[in-house]
This record gives structure tokens, sequence and C-alpha cells, in this order.
């Protein structure tokens, strides 16, 4: 009680200084501006900090740097709900219900929601700091390869909930991530795997090249050729007041899945992307009406919302206590702690205890201010799903590139982003479950690496540890609830009965999909071992489920469904596009970036497209185009970004 | 000690006149430099630059502004082609090297397009190094005795690769005959973690965070330290570590336990890690080609950085490596060291990757 008033209580006036008050403002809305735009987050906003931390007093520097932090993973909401791209790895199990919502025409009450749920998250997160940083060390000292190995599991298996209609796709769908993920430099041998001799996949595929591919490419492509505006609905139907009060009402689920995220961003092994997946499973797995997940339940948007910015202050614990980082963010927070002259470690908890507490209150306020800005903004920002969409469509597309090339600076990104989005219209139109795949996909290391870690020094005596024996019976609980539950989450609309289906595009499009496990299995038969055995075993379970599948495919009955054709129900009747032209509008940003660099040809492209398909007067579209190049512009002179290069540069 | 063969010709070559770098400064006022660090931002090798770079821009003549910007990938290679590729010999770019942009080439990697041994050393950060046991699995800080227990076990070993940045520390226990069960792809955070929670019965990290993070581990009681790499001072002396003086190095030990000094090509493979593990664990340098005149203005320049009073800030310090800097000469000598290696130490390194570690290049 007396580290309450002696230490917590005036490390709280202090920062409620004027000084300090002002950097951790200032802190909070670079972060809030870095989190809106998809491809930023906290890393570019930590980099950018950087060069100025050094020098500055500790007690600012750290009010600015954990403002910041504490904060992008509350407005990288906007983008995920408003259009369904997924402006972070944290906010994209958001977009699953958020968007759907948007598309009702309730984005305001989704936001309000989401913000409000941040909110109670990262307090909450900041409330167990200060309890778990006199208590943590001894428990994630328990916490050993066994244990971690046998939480990847239990995440694996509590969002398997999320397979779309078909259980055999969806658990396919799966499998294809987790073997997505083992491109790259194999864990335990450094052998390359899938990279067609490119440095590009040497690390790996890009987290958010993926997501980006996947979510966004499909969502604009199918916006544009079904309909006006991103909400069909006239008007904002239940607004943002709707959303405090929903956040209210669902207070148990903010609180639960705060806890959660806080544990989960504490310890070892599992990631901080998963965290919001793994909170969405769960809810979905815990409520009796399972019906509207996926179609617009305000459920799926609190709880992974509530859990991503909990994760902030879990992921401190490490970070503070060790001094090894809890997320990719945190590495950058531990070099500006270098630069301040704070040394993690046991300091934190005895000497240097008034700093520490400045950090948690910093991260309280910081999420209450953050909080309060978004949700003020909530509303004005909402409309813009009552534009006419191809009014949106140029600018969200640029935005899309540009945040995709962020990931690596390197044309990879552009061209991987569009492979799999191509890839990822057709997994959508035939109900093949994009969250499975990419819950594979981010699972994906920390299950091989699991594994392996767990098998080269216990073998099966793991299981003999007292926390492994929980965590055993907590996975088998878990898979077996799964199991039982009959409701499949998808946001796919209708069913299949009642029609006759062309069977032929499916078959076509899985088979093609069953080429991939057999690739990786001859990419990978001449490594060794410990290099292959995790592809090829994850190989041939997925070959045999797709087989399975195909086989589905060609003998069920009609209207069952693994027949599940997104096309058939559509009315494309709203706008004069189709998806020729939506691909052939992508290719042509591609091939003018190609040509001109990424500033030119988002300025053409912008131009072009607002005057002959959304056929805006040429005044306005030229203001458009200025408008993208001004924004550009000052982006680059404030933000280190990088701009995709013209290719034909190298040739002069 | 003995004197090491290269520091005598090093000497030698001074005491013969070789040829002073050109004297005429070059001016960067109101130029922009790009400073390209083939890691990401959260690393050691930016620390290390952001802490540098400041000092370097008021040092240089005219001030310039140096801008430092990440480039990541395949282990420092992206980065590092690229600024070969990019980088006009004009002093405008200059780029860091880690201990992975020394090993890549060394081992032949098909990826790596840049000429190692022609970028021109400017900074030579020495970094050192402590390999350390449980006291629970039996080390207690008796030479003799732990090297003992490390050939009569097979300890839990938890790193990133026997071909990466464990290469030193794995060499070490092989001219030891010392066997480890190692457990691959694990970041130096993570395996520390591993440590701690007694899953690993033998360490490595850097000497830079003693102070906060081993020495309490020490006093605890929980580890002692086995091993460290050593530190080579300004004659080329091989001595013990200065912020270890109780424990002995790696040849040390070997001497030990085999009677006499380690020579010939294995001793050669060690050297060249040594070189680049400790001496120029990072290194700042410009791109092959880069004239004398420039050149020299940049050396000029160090030299009078690591003269500021700033050095002896201990939070400086730390994000250096906490060593004396090498510029000028030896920082050239120390680039050398780390960049060149017979062939028929390559051979002998490559073999031992091979049948010690199954990895083939």
């Amino acid at each position: 009680m007396e580290v309450f008033t002696n230490v917590a209580m005036p490390a709280l006036a202090a920062l409620f200084q004027w000084q300090h008050l002002f950097y951790l403002i200032t802190g909070v809305f670079l972060g809030l501006s870095v989190g809106l735009l998809p491809g930023l987050g906290g890393l570019t906003g930590m980099a950018l900090v950087l060069p100025f931390i050094y020098g500055m007093d500790q007690t600012s520097a750290l009010a600015m740097i954990i403002g910041m932090t504490s904060v992008t993973t509350t407005s990288d909401t906007f983008p995920s709900v408003l259009m369904g791209i997924p402006g972070s790895s944290s906010s994209q199990a958001t977009v699953v219900d958020g968007y759907p919502l948007a598309k009702k025409g309730q984005a305001a009450r989704a936001l309000s929601a989401a913000f409000s749920a941040s909110m109670f998250g990262g307090v909450f997160g900041a409330l167990v700091l200060t309890i778990a940083i006199f208590f943590a060390k001894p428990i994630l000292l328990m916490i050993g390869f066994g244990e971690q190995l046998l939480l990847v599991i239990l995440a694996l298996v509590l969002v398997g909930m999320l397979t779309g209609p078909s259980v055999v796709k969806g658990l396919a769908a799966c499998g294809l991530g987790l073997l997505i993920g083992t491109v790259g430099a194999a864990t335990a041998t450094a052998e390359l795997r899938m990279t067609f001799g490119n440095l590009y996949l040497s690390d790996g595929m890009p987290l958010v090249v993926l997501a980006l591919g996947l979510f966004a490419v499909p969502e604009i492509l199918d916006v544009l050729r079904t309909r006006e505006q991103i909400s069909e609905h006239r008007g904002l139907g239940s607004g943002w007041m709707q959303g405090l009060k929903d956040t209210w009402i669902h207070r148990w689920i903010v609180l639960r899945c705060a806890g959660i995220g806080t544990l989960i961003g504490a310890l070892p092994g599992i990631g901080g992307s998963v965290i919001d997946w793994v909170a969405y499973g769960l809810v979905v797995q815990t409520s009796k009406d399972k019906s509207m997940y996926g179609k617009g339940d305000i459920r799926g948007v609190i709880a992974p919302e509530s859990a991503n910015n909990a994760k902030e202050g879990g992921a401190l614990i490490p970070t503070l206590l060790f001094g090894i980082p809890g997320s990719g963010t945190m590495a950058l927070v531990l070099a500006a702690f270098t630069l301040i002259g704070i040394q993690p470690g046991r300091e934190m908890v005895e000497g240097n205890l008034s700093l520490t507490f400045v950090i948690i209150w910093s991260i309280a306020v910081a999420n209450i201010f953050g909080a309060a800005i978004a949700i003020s903004l909530a509303l004005p920002i909402a409309k813009l799903t009552n534009l006419r969409y191809t009014l949106l469509a140029p600018f969200l597309l640029v935005t899309v590139f540009f945040a995709t090339f962020q990931s690596s600076r390197s044309w990879g990104d552009l061209v991987t982003m569009l492979l799999v989005g191509f890839l990822a219209i057709f997994m959508k139109r035939f109900g093949w479950s994009r969250p499975a795949f990419l819950i594979g996909f981010v699972l994906s290391p920390g299950l091989e690496a699991a594994f392996y870690r767990t098998a080269q020094i216990y073998g099966f005596d793991f299981l003999l540890r007292p926390v492994s024996i929980v965590l055993f019976a907590l996975v088998a609980l878990c898979a077996y609830v799964a199991m039982r539950s009959k409701t499949r989450v998808s946001d796919q609309m209708g069913t299949m009965e009642g029609l006759t289906l062309n069977r032929v595009p499916q078959l076509i499009f899985a088979g093609l999909l069953l080429l991939v496990p057999i690739y990786v299995v001859i990419d990978t038969y001449s490594l060794r071992f410990l290099g292959n055995v995790f592809p090829i075993t994850v190989s041939v379970i997925t070959g045999f489920l797709m087989i399975v599948g195909l086989l589905q495919l060609k003998l069920s009955r009609e209207g069952a469904a693994i027949l599940f054709d997104g096309d058939r129900n559509l009315d494309t009747s709203g706008t004069p596009l189709n998806m020729v032209h939506g691909v052939g509008i992508l290719l042509g940003l591609l091939g003018l970036i190609a040509l001109f660099g990424f500033q030119i040809a988002a300025t053409i492209f912008v131009f072009a497209f607002l005057r002959w398909i959304a056929k805006v007067r040429w005044i306005a579209s030229a203001a458009g185009a200025v408008g993208i190049t001004l924004f550009l512009l000052v982006l680059s002179s404030l933000l280190n970004v990088g701009f995709a290069e013209s290719l034909l540069a190298g040739y002069f | 000690m003995k004197l090491k063969f290269a520091s005598v010709t090093a000497i030698g070559l001074a005491m013969f006149g070789v040829p002073a770098v050109a004297q005429e400064d070059v001016d960067f006022t109101g130029q922009t430099i790009q400073f390209i660090v083939p890691y990401g931002p959260g690393g050691g090798s930016s620390t290390h630059a952001f802490a540098i770079a400041p000092l370097l821009a008021l040092e240089l003549p005219g001030n310039p502004t140096i801008i430092i910007e990440n480039v990541e990938g395949g282990g420092s290679v992206r980065g590092l082609n690229l600024f070969h590729q990019n980088a006009e010999p004009d002093g405008l770019t200059i780029a860091a090297l880690g201990t992975g942009s020394y090993f890549s080439p060394l081992l032949g990697a098909a990826t790596v397009e840049y000429p190692l041994h022609e970028f021109r050393p400017i900074l030579a950060s020495p970094y050192g190094l402590v390999a350390y046991g449980r006291t629970d699995a039996g080390f207690t800080g008796d030479p003799e005795a732990d090297v003992q227990l490390l050939r009569d076990n097979t300890f839990v070993h938890i790193g990133d690769g026997p071909a990466s940045a464990d290469m030193p520390v794995m060499y070490c226990y092989d001219l030891l005959d010392v066997r480890v069960n190692a457990v691959w792809g694990t970041s130096r955070g993570e395996s520390r973690q591993a440590f701690e929670r007694g899953e690993s019965q033998v360490n490595y990290d850097n000497l830079a965070g003693w102070n906060e993070t081993l020495q309490p581990m020490m006093d605890a009681g929980v580890m002692v330290p086995i091993f460290s790499m050593g530190y080579q001072n300004a004659e080329g002396e091989l001595l013990r570590d200065p912020t270890l003086p109780d424990t002995p190095h790696c040849m040390e030990l070997y001497e030990m336990t085999h009677g006499s000094e380690l020579t010939g090509p294995r001793r050669e493979v060690w050297d060249a890690l040594f070189a680049i593990r400790m001496t120029t664990a990072k290194t700042i340098v410009l791109p092959a080609g880069t004239p004398d005149d420039v050149f020299g203005t940049y050396q000029r320049a160090m030299e009078r950085v690591v003269a500021r009073p700033e050095m002896d800030d201990p939070v400086l310090q730390l994000e250096l490596g906490g060593y004396p800097q090498a510029v000028g000469e030896a920082a050239v000598l120390g680039h050398r060291q780390a960049s060149v290696m017979s062939d028929e130490a390559r051979a002998e390194l490559l073999t031992w990757l091979d049948e010690v570690w199954d990895v083939r290049f």
C-alpha cells in the first residue's frame, strides 16, 4: 500500500506537469496519425521519434514514447472497419465483423464500440502491469518451451472455429497458411525453403503484405463491382452512442479479452499478431448465439480491440523485467530506453520504480486520451462509408500499395501482394476461409519452433511438468468443444440450397490449390530432417484434406456446404464494372509504378480513375490528383517512408 | 602473450614509411550523408549508429546532416548489396557492418554481392563476449574443472545458428573437444530467458550488459563465467577481457587443456573469428573505391569524435560496446584481419561446419 502513496501517486503527479503532459499528448497524436494509415504503425512512429529522444529528460521521453505506442492499436481500427483494410497486424480480426457492420451502415457504432473497448483494454493492461511487475518474474520462468508449444496449439484450436461454411475447406486453408508460413529460412537449420532463389523471400513472406493481399484486394474489387458505396444503407443507422452502450453491455467480454491480451502479450512464444484472433476465437466459442459472427456481430469487434490494446501493457512486462522485447515495437522501445539511459531489469522494480510507474500511468492516460479523440472523430470519418465508392477507390488503392511497400521496401512486396490478392479473390468466392489461412500463417513459425525446441530438449518428458499438464487439459477441452460445435463462422450470406451450380470452376481452383502442398514436398525433399519434417508433414495432411475436398466437390449432392460459390448470390447490377475491370485496374497501377515510380504513378492513377471511371469533371479529378501528390510529399518529408522506384531507373 | 603476426607487419610497414593518406580535407557543407544500417531499427547496430551519427556530423568539415536508413533483409546482405550497387564513392553514403556482414562472404554465401575487403573502414567498435554456465549444472569457475565438466556432458545450448552469431563460441567448444546439444533459431533474448529457466545449461552474451544483466545473475549464484573471447590491446597482444580479469579467454583454456598454443589453419580460423566477433564487431565503412582525400577526411573526423568529452558518458559507452574505439590505421587493420582469410583456413572452417554441424554452402 505504501508503494501506492510513496511511489505511484507522486509519479502520476510528475506526469501531469505541463511539460510531460505536452509530450504525452504529442505522442498520442503521433500514435493516432501513424496508426491510421495502413502499413505504418508503432514501428514507424518509434523510428520517427528515436532521433529526438537522445538528450530529452527521462520522464518527457517516456511519456512521448509510451503515449505513442499505446494508441497505435486504437486508430488502426479506422481502416479495418471502414474499408476492410487491416491497417496493421493487430487489427485483422476486427475486419471480420467490423467491416460487415460498416456495410450495414453501422460504421459509427462499430468504431465507438471499438474505441471504448480499446480504452478499457489498455487501461486494464496498465493495471495488470502494476501488479505483474512484482510477481511476473517467477511465473514467466515457469513457461518453458514445452509450455509454449501447448500455448500455440491452444491458440490453433481456439481459432479453429473460424473455418467458414465447409470444414474441409477451412482446415485445408489453415494448412495452406501453415505451409506459406514455412517459406524462408528454416528455424533449425537455416536452410531456405520455397524462396525460388530470391533474396526477397529468404526472410519469409511479410505479414502485412499477405494480410493486405488476402483482405484488402478482394474487398475493394468486390465493392467496385457490386455497389455504389461501402454502406448499403442510406444514413448511418444506429450511431456512436449505441457503440458505447454495446461496450458497457458486454463489459465482461471486454474484461476477459483484456485479461487474455495482457497475458499473451507477456508470454514468450506466441507473438502479438495472433492475440486479436485468439480473443475473437474465444468470444465466438463462449457465445451462445453464434449466428451473426462474420456478418456483423458487435462482440466480434469489441473482443479483439480490447485484447490488442491490453497486449501493449502485457508486452512491457518482459521488456521491463528482462530487457527482452515482447514485440517488434518493444524492441524499438528498448532501444529508446538505452538512448535515455534506462536499463531494464531488477532496477525497474526496485530503485527505478517511480519511472516504471510513469510508464504505467502514461499507458492508462494515453489510452483514455486516444480513445476520446478517436470517438469524437468516429462520426465524421464514418461518413466516408456513404461516399460514392468510385471516389474513394483510387485513394484506397494508392494507400494499399503504399502500405504494402513499407514492409520491406522492395518490389517483391507489390508483386506478392497482387499474387496473393488474386488468389484471395477466388478463396473468397469459393468459401475457403481466409481467417483460417491467416492464422495458419501467423502460427506456423511459432508452432514449428516450439515443436523442434521441445523435442530437441525434452522428448515427450515435457508433458510431466505441472504447467504443461494444466495446458494440455485446456487444449483437450477446447478441442472437444470445438468439434462438438455445429456453427461455423463465416461472412458468406445465404446458402446454396436449391441452386444448381457449375462445379467446374470450383474443381479447377481446388486442383490448383492442391499444387501447393505438392510443390512444398518437392522443394523441401532434399533438405535435412529438421528442415523438412514440418513442411512435409503439414503438406501431407493438407494434401489429404484437399483430395477429400475435391471428392466432395465432385460427388456431393446439390446444396452441400462444400459447393459454396459466392458469385451465385451476388447482385452485380449496382455498377458497370466487373472482375476483369478490377484486375485491369490493379495491374494498371502496378504498371504505372513500374514506369514512373510510386509518387508520379499515384498522381496519374488518381486523376485517370476519377476522370474516366468515377466520371468526375476535369477540375475535380485534377484536384484529387494534386491532393494525393501533396499528401505523399508531406508524408515523405515528415516520416522516413519509402516509395517504390521506377523499374526503368536502373537503365538510365 | 605473443605479438600477433599481422600486428608486427603493421608496425613494420609504418616504420618503413608507407605513404600517408592525403591531407586535404573535403568539405561537406550543406550536404546530406546517408548512413545505411543493414539491420532492423531496434537492434544493436542501429543503437550504435544513432549514438555515433550526431557526433560524426559535428566533426565532419561543414557539419553535414547524417540520415540513418535501415535496410533489413538476409542478415545484412540485402542492405550491403544495395549499398555496393548504389553508393557513389563521394563520401555521401556510409554503411554499418555487423558480424553477419563478415560471416556471409567468409562462408561463401551465394547471395553476397558486395566486395567486403574493399570497403574502407573508418571506425571499428569492439564488443566483448562471455560464455557462462549454470552453477546447478556443476560449473564452479575453476577453468580446468569446468572444461572437464563440459566434455563429460552434452549440455543444452540454445542459440541462433552454428554458421551465424554462435559460430565463434561453437568453434571454441570444438577446439576444447566439447560437444553440446544445440537448439537453433532463437534470438539472444529468448536464449537468455531459456537459460534463466534452466532449460539450457550454457549460454553466451555480449559483455556490454555485464553490470546490469549478467553480474546480478553471477552475484545471485545462478551462473559463473567459463571463458571470454579475450581482448587485443593496441600492441596486438591477446589478453583477458578487462571487464572480467578473473576469467580466462578461449586460447588460454586451449593451452591449459592441450599443453601448448594453438597454431596452424585452426589458429587462423580462430583469429579471423576473433577479429570479426570481437575487434570489429560493429564497423562503419565507406564504399569501395572511395578516393583518399574523402577517406582521409572521414578518418580524421572519426579521430576527433573518439576524443570528444561525450565519449566519457557511460550511457554512450554502453551503446558503443564499452571498449576503446579503433579509428584510423587500427580500424583498417582490424577490418582486413576480419575480411581476408587464406584458402586453407577457409577450407578448414567449411569442413568443420559440414562435419560437426551438417551445414553446407
